[in-house]
């Protein structure tokens, strides 16, 4: 609300008599100035909470401008074949995530459906997927590594955990979405539950749980490339090896891939979206 | 029509069928391959539930005093450490994202710089980006921040860039056509245009950068992940469940905070 | 005539406690006839033809289809018998990702094997009787088309061959016009009616247009707030006894 419009309704309002209409009046033409002051309140509090200061960043891009001439030029050479063998494990690690993922979110997506299924089926279903969406896969990967030990074996069911999460959810939603007339009119025809879900409620759905799919693999190829900085198998692990013992030039040449690798993936997967559309 | 329908339908769904078929087979392919070269060992993967099982009976009864003394603060320099590198974000990414618009900026060259700094910002994950600024500002939330930030420029410049694209030039034509100053243009014809996209999307980067700094803390660079792998160290399950509980109260909170503002945004 | 195909005794539905939408409803269809059921909206019309066809279950009350007490079957049972009864909906309810063939096909599943609908591996005697009945309705060319391209009057056929395509005993057809315009209401309905004289299905039709109801009916029953008003022949609906099931009368001038 600008000034004019403020003094225009001021005049035309009727004088405030009681004491809380006065504060209403007052939260009324004021609110978002209030909130805005809060806000600016609370950043400034958190920044002196955190030690954030201009002299801080300040003396942090000097000692930027030494760390970036250490990175350069990147070391491809050195580490080849451990990096060669990582940044395949997790390419593997996310291939194989992403199928067993899809795998499972299929039947827990059709579990967790509010239009399907009664509410004691969907309730376990969605919390558990809702766990698995809450944390971050490194997390969860922390966990599976203290279950099963170091290696690809904690990452892979960390990703197919955080899959499940994602996909999960989105395949909810998805089927909670579809017209519930056709499912009724395949009923009606006799069908069993399993040619219900297969006639009625598939081909409502099966064109986005494509997509679904494609964007979950993206995502996996991204956290497997950094789930061996807590030791669950893959590139994340040299990286975060060679960045301890200060070899930044290994680190930049692990880095310059991961992005390769990542803007390839979205290249490829931007192309198979348009020829499933 | 001479043909009948049921060999008309063989032709309709026999390429499809075959279409699908080599589609499996590649997956199922990929799927054999990966699996023999990933190490798996049989024993670890038949061990799994029980050892999942064993930690979580290890982590009750969840550790109150730890949670109240140690997990709490942590959590608030957690969230503080989101807001601000989204706010940050923001700050930064508005006019990237207004150079990254083809329809403000006709120079093909710039418009390539920003869309290369978005990918590059995008395809860093933040564990990674907090190495290096843990390596600049030294461990602390300072470099959670910086992380942060660096990670939502990409996915904030690209989906700004795109609403101010949607942007219709007539709004901002009728308001240059009354004679108003380039501010006014600004505030008047262009940022109610994308004021609810921009509100929306910041809103959405925070509840993500909610989850992201939560692990920050696990190569120093602040926040609640530095206590959590000190707790799981040490051993101290109970501890690890408090931190893990409030995590995913957190996790949930913000989200919901979003979803009902994002609602009265847009 | 002979017995009665169907025989609804006493059937009550409350959605809500003590919100009854049918009361006490007992009526009887029988073998080839059309019985058309008028009323105004809300008056419980779908909601009878849901539990004949076990969509929903009643509060209380039989509904006796040669023999079996539809409200007391289960599973499998309770399949077999829907696929003896052949439904059409006010919005054809087609599965519109699907190709018209798939939707005709849709009325075989009771009959298939689970592993076969799976695959999608239909018996070659069904599809030439879907051909068969596509020729019929008049949309032999757009066996092969997606549902999503049809117009309503198209989609309301193939509403009507899927159902025929489980080989009813019955028809239950549920406001089949609503959407359509007057011209094609009429078509639609002369394809069905002539449809089921040929196969001697008796059919149970819900619907909003009178004099529609008067053209195609042989027996007319008027439902008003749950029960059941009027049950006779054309000739004696009268006016007056329109009144007495829509309340008033000056919708009619
Ligand atoms: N699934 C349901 N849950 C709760 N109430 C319902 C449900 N379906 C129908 N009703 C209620 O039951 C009453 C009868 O509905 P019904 O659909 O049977 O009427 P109708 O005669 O078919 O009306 P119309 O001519 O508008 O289709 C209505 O008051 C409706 O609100
Ligand atoms: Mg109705």
């Amino acid at each position: 609300m600008d000034a004019l419009t403020r003094r225009v309704l001021k005049t035309q309002e009727p004088v405030p008599t009681g004491g809380m209409e006065k504060v209403r009046r007052f939260f009324r033409f004021y609110g978002v100035q209030i909130l805005l002051f809060l806000f600016v309140v609370y950043v400034l509090f958190a920044l002196s909470r955190l030690g954030i200061s201009p002299k801080r960043i300040s003396e942090g891009f000097t000692q930027g401008k030494v760390f970036l001439s250490r990175l350069f030029p990147p070391d491809f050479i050195t580490r080849w074949d451990d990096i060669r063998h990582d940044m395949l494990e997790s390419l593997e690690i996310a291939v194989v995530a992403s199928i067993i993922g899809i795998l499972l979110s299929l039947p827990l997506g059709l579990l967790g459906a509010r239009n399907l299924m009664p509410s004691v089926v969907t309730w376990p279903v969605r919390l558990f997927i809702s766990l698995a969406r809450a944390f971050n896969p490194i997390i969860i990967g922390i966990i599976f590594v203290k279950a099963v030990g170091f290696g690809p074996l904690a990452g892979l069911l960390t990703l197919s955990v955080a899959s499940v999460g994602f996909i999960g959810k989105l395949f909810i939603e998805a089927v909670e979405e579809i017209s519930m007339k056709q499912v009724e009119a395949v009923r009606a025809s006799g069908a069993s539950f399993l040619s219900v879900i297969r006639f009625g409620v598939l081909p409502q759905v099966s064109a986005r749980f494509i997509g679904f799919g494609m964007y979950q693999f993206d995502s996996n190829l991204r956290n497997s490339t950094t789930l061996g900085i807590v030791g669950a198998g893959g590139i994340g692990g040299t990286l975060f090896a060679a960045y301890q013992r200060f070899d930044y030039r290994i680190v930049c040449a692990i880095v310059l891939l991961i992005i390769g690798l990542i803007i390839l993936d979205e290249y490829v997967s931007e192309r198979v979206r348009r020829v499933f559309q | 029509m001479s043909e009948n329908l049921a060999k008309e339908w063989k032709n309709h769904v026999g390429p499809k069928r075959a279409l699908k078929t080599v589609f499996y087979a590649i997956i199922i392919a990929a799927l054999v391959v990966s699996l023999r070269n990933i190490e798996i060992i049989p024993e670890f993967l038949k061990d799994t539930p029980e050892q999942l099982m064993d930690l979580f009976r290890r982590m009750w009864p969840i550790d109150v005093k730890f949670l109240w003394g140690f997990v709490a603060p942590s959590i608030l320099e957690t969230i503080h450490i989101a807001t601000l590198g989204t706010i940050a974000t923001l700050i930064i990414t508005f006019p990237l994202a207004v150079l990254g618009s083809k329809n403000i900026v006709r120079n093909e060259g710039i418009r390539y710089v920003m869309k290369f700094i978005f990918v590059a910002s995008r395809s860093v994950n933040s564990l990674i980006w907090a190495l290096f600024y843990v390596a600049v500002f030294g461990p602390g939330p300072v470099a959670g921040v910086m992380a942060i930030m660096s990670r939502s420029i990409g996915f904030v410049g690209k989906l700004l860039s795109e609403a101010i694209e949607e942007s219709s030039r007539n709004q901002i034509e009728a308001v240059i056509s009354v004679g108003a100053p380039p501010v006014s243009v600004f505030l008047k014809g262009f940022w109610p245009q994308i004021r609810p996209s921009f509100l929306s999307i910041a809103l959405l980067r925070w509840d993500i950068n909610i989850r992201e700094t939560a692990v920050l803390g696990i190569v120093g660079a602040g926040g609640i992940g530095l206590l959590l792998e000190s707790a799981i160290d040490v051993f101290h399950w109970p501890g690890v469940a408090a931190i893990l509980l409030s995590i995913f109260v957190v996790v949930l909170l913000a989200e919901f905070l979003v979803t009902n503002l994002r609602k009265k945004v847009i | 005539m002979s017995e009665a195909i169907l025989q609804i005794r006493n059937l009550s539905k409350s959605y809500f406690h003590k919100q009854p939408v049918l009361h006490d409803v007992s009526l009887d269809v029988k073998p080839e006839e059309i019985l058309i059921i008028i009323g105004p909206s809300g008056a419980g019309k779908s909601t009878l033809m849901r539990c004949i066809n076990h969509l929903i279950t009643p509060s209380s009350g039989h509904i006796y289809f040669k023999g079996l007490d539809i409200p007391s079957l289960h599973g499998n049972q309770m399949r077999a018998c829907r696929r003896r009864i052949g439904m059409v909906f006010q919005e054809f309810n087609l599965v519109e990702r699907l190709t018209v063939l798939e939707n005709l096909l849709i009325g075989r599943l009771g009959y298939m094997k689970p592993l076969d609908a799976f695959l999608q591996r239909y018996a070659a005697e069904d599809i030439d009787a879907a051909e068969a009945l596509l020729t019929r309705l008049g949309l032999r060319e757009f066996a092969l088309k997606r549902a999503d391209n049809l117009s309503g009057g198209q989609r309301q056929r193939v509403g009507i061959g899927r159902a025929l395509m489980q080989n009813p005993e019955l028809l239950l057809v549920d406001e089949p016009t609503s959407s359509l315009d007057p011209k094609t209401s009429v078509e639609v309905m002369e394809i069905m009616a002539e449809l089921a004289r040929e196969r001697h299905i008796p059919v149970l039709v819900n619907m909003h247009d009178v004099n529609l109801a008067r053209r195609f009916a042989d027996r007319i029953v008027g439902m008003r707030e749950g029960r059941i008003v009027f049950d006779g022949k054309k000739e004696e609906l009268t006016n007056d006894t329109l009144a007495k099931i829509y309340g008033g009368d000056s919708w009619m001038h």
